[in-house]
């Protein structure tokens, strides 16, 4: 068995139970003996864990996989899907929905947040022009993620109550907390579709691994993977925010995390970085219910505050390496 | 003879023209060397035969079609192409890396039996085998440079564009370098190698094309190129040439080019 194959399976081990765990902790603990239909708790499991354990692997798998993505198209470790201005565009579609306070339906911010990413993605393509080069894409990211984010601050401070501004800024913590099937059924057909693009790109990426020269020499076709990254991170990343708001780093470190395992080639580590993200975010959102806080930590700041000493960690292995 | 035409090629790159009025062939199993000095254009031309740039005009033909109108996928099996810059992003083992060089050929499902012993042949042929399964990134500059050439090997191309892969290596391994090159062009296959050593040139390549601010200065078999009033024109130094008749392990007629001094 290859180190691929034996890290997926470990991987797919752990989803399930942490997906076991993540239906039975919570404010309510769930025991085994609860999970049968006749139990009066059973409600609780079909109509409020379940989504909420789908949503997490569905939105962990979704950051994980276009981190993986990322990093392997720009050829940097540390790429993040949040570069792309991607995520703060579907955050600013939720925002102004929020502002407006279309709230009727269940589909309103998700179908704000995805228009949002949509058109940040287009944006990108624009801006990066038909060249297909990676440093116009990288930077025209930046700006565009610069651009949308300070949109939505201008949003919040725009709100007309200090109820709405912080309805916004809870929104943005991002959390699976309260999610239906609803959720599932608008976020999870987006992320498969903008998964299987991924797919498509693996093979190229692998070709970049010699330079863009090198791998347009080879038959790559630049544009083209340009146009499946943009989609592809888009629909995954649009997706997610939109169901769960922002979660940052799980894109940065799961890609980190599997690298060792299973070897640098960048379709390698796809599979096991779907697989990797949708793990942490089942753990990390299983801990933010378990935690004995009052109320439940925001999945959001809960990611933030592991991602950013492994930033640091990783930031002074590279200072040692370079010195 | 299959081969490789330049018709009155004209390229520029952002607004400002690199190659004028490029007109020269290619033959196979030949070894053809491009000198010139920097910013003469070689890079440029390569890129163009290789079918990644587009010209402004005139065309690259290879077997009378021309190479812009090939599909990206089989060009890419015609003619490999080794960068300047030995770029390896990730840390991936030397048998993986050499083995990207079957990417044109790998159909959707996965390496097939031919491309594995392609592989194999491409690192056996470079001498490094021995180190398939330690980390790309790991290696010396001359390891490196053999593995990277290995990867364009296993793509078994008509044409091998290489630039300047001698640059940062010590003599032995750009001896080393330069005789594989010989045995690639030996085994039928056209080899169009950017050089920066006169003597190297002026010893290994059939044929010799010196380019200055992207046209062309002389053009031929390298003992009627490789004469002092030609490289003056080239890169405006004076040289100094030996014809070696007798003595050790050089072959009759060969040549020795010494750079002297810029040409007053």
């Amino acid at each position: 068995m290859n180190a691929g194959l034996r890290t997926n399976l470990a991987l797919a081990l752990g989803i399930a139970f942490a997906a076991a765990l993540s239906i039975a902790a919570g404010k309510v603990w769930l025991p085994w003996s609860a999970w049968t239909f006749g139990d009066p708790r059973w409600l609780i499991i079909a109509e409020l864990r379940v989504p909420r354990t789908v949503l997490a692997i569905v939105v962990g798998a979704a950051l994980g996989l276009s981190g993986a993505a990322m990093q392997g198209y720009l050829r940097n470790p540390l790429a993040d899907p949040g570069l792309f201005g991607i995520s703060s565009g579907a955050a600013l579609g939720a925002t102004l929905s929020l502002y407006f306070g279309y709230q009727s339906s269940p589909f309103v911010l998700p179908s704000f947040a995805l228009a949002g990413a949509a058109l940040s993605m287009f944006t990108l393509a624009l801006l990066a022009g038909r060249s297909g080069s990676l440093i116009l894409f990288a930077l025209a990211g930046m700006i565009l993620a610069s651009i949308t984010s300070s949109l939505t601050t201008l949003t919040i401070s725009l709100a007309s109550t200090p109820l709405a501004a912080s309805e916004i800024i809870t929104w943005l913590m991002g959390a699976l907390t309260d999610r239906s099937w609803d959720d599932v059924s608008m976020t999870l057909p987006v992320v498969i579709v903008g998964a299987v693009l991924l797919a498509f790109t693996a093979r190229s990426l692998d070709a970049l691994t010699l330079g863009e020269q090198a791998a347009r020499s080879m038959g790559v076709d630049q544009r083209r993977l340009q146009w499946l990254i943009v989609l592809g991170v888009g629909l995954c990343v649009g997706g997610s925010v939109a169901a769960s708001g922002m979660i940052g780093f799980v894109g940065l470190m799961v890609p980190h995390i599997v690298r060792p395992l299973v070897g640098g080639k960048p379709s390698a580590i796809l599979l096991p970085s779907a697989l990797g993200g949708a793990l942490l975010v089942l753990l990390a959102d299983s801990l933010v219910r378990i935690a004995p806080t009052v109320s439940e930590v925001r999945l959001g700041i809960a990611m933030s505050m592991l991602g950013g000493p492994f930033f640091l960690v990783m930031l002074m292995r590279l200072r040692r390496s370079l010195a | 003879m299959s081969a490789l035409r330049v018709e009155q090629l004209c390229v520029s790159l952002r607004g400002r023209p690199v190659i004028h009025d490029f007109t020269t062939h290619f033959a196979r199993g030949r070894v053809t060397a491009l000198l010139g000095p920097n910013g003469a254009g070689k890079t440029t031309l390569l890129n163009c035969l290789a079918g990644l740039q587009r010209p402004d005009s005139g065309c690259v033909r290879i077997d009378e079609v021309d190479v812009q109108s090939i599909d990206r996928r089989s060009r890419a099996r015609r003619i490999g192409l080794l960068p300047q810059q030995g770029e390896v992003h990730w840390d991936i083992d030397v048998a993986t890396l050499v083995s990207l060089g079957r990417f044109p050929h790998r159909g959707r499902w996965g390496a097939s039996a031919e491309d594995h012993q392609a592989v194999l042949r491409a690192m056996a042929a470079t001498d490094v085998s021995q180190f398939a399964a330690r980390s790309a990134r790991a290696l010396s500059g001359g390891e490196r440079s053999r593995v990277l050439l290995a990867r364009v090997l296993a793509g078994e191309p008509e044409w091998l564009l290489a630039d300047e892969p001698l640059a940062s290596l010590d003599p032995a391994h750009q001896l080393d370098v330069l005789d594989r090159l010989r045995e690639v062009a030996a085994r039928g296959a056209g080899v169009i190698v950017v050089l920066h050593d006169l003597g190297h040139a002026a010893r290994v390549a059939d044929d010799v094309v010196l380019m200055r601010e992207g046209r062309i200065v002389a053009q031929g078999p390298r003992h009627t190129v490789m004469e002092a009033p030609e490289l003056r024109e080239t890169f405006g130094i004076d040289v100094q040439i030996f014809n070696v008749h007798s003595g050790g392990d050089v072959v009759n007629g060969e040549r020795f080019v010494v750079p002297l001094r810029r040409s007053r």
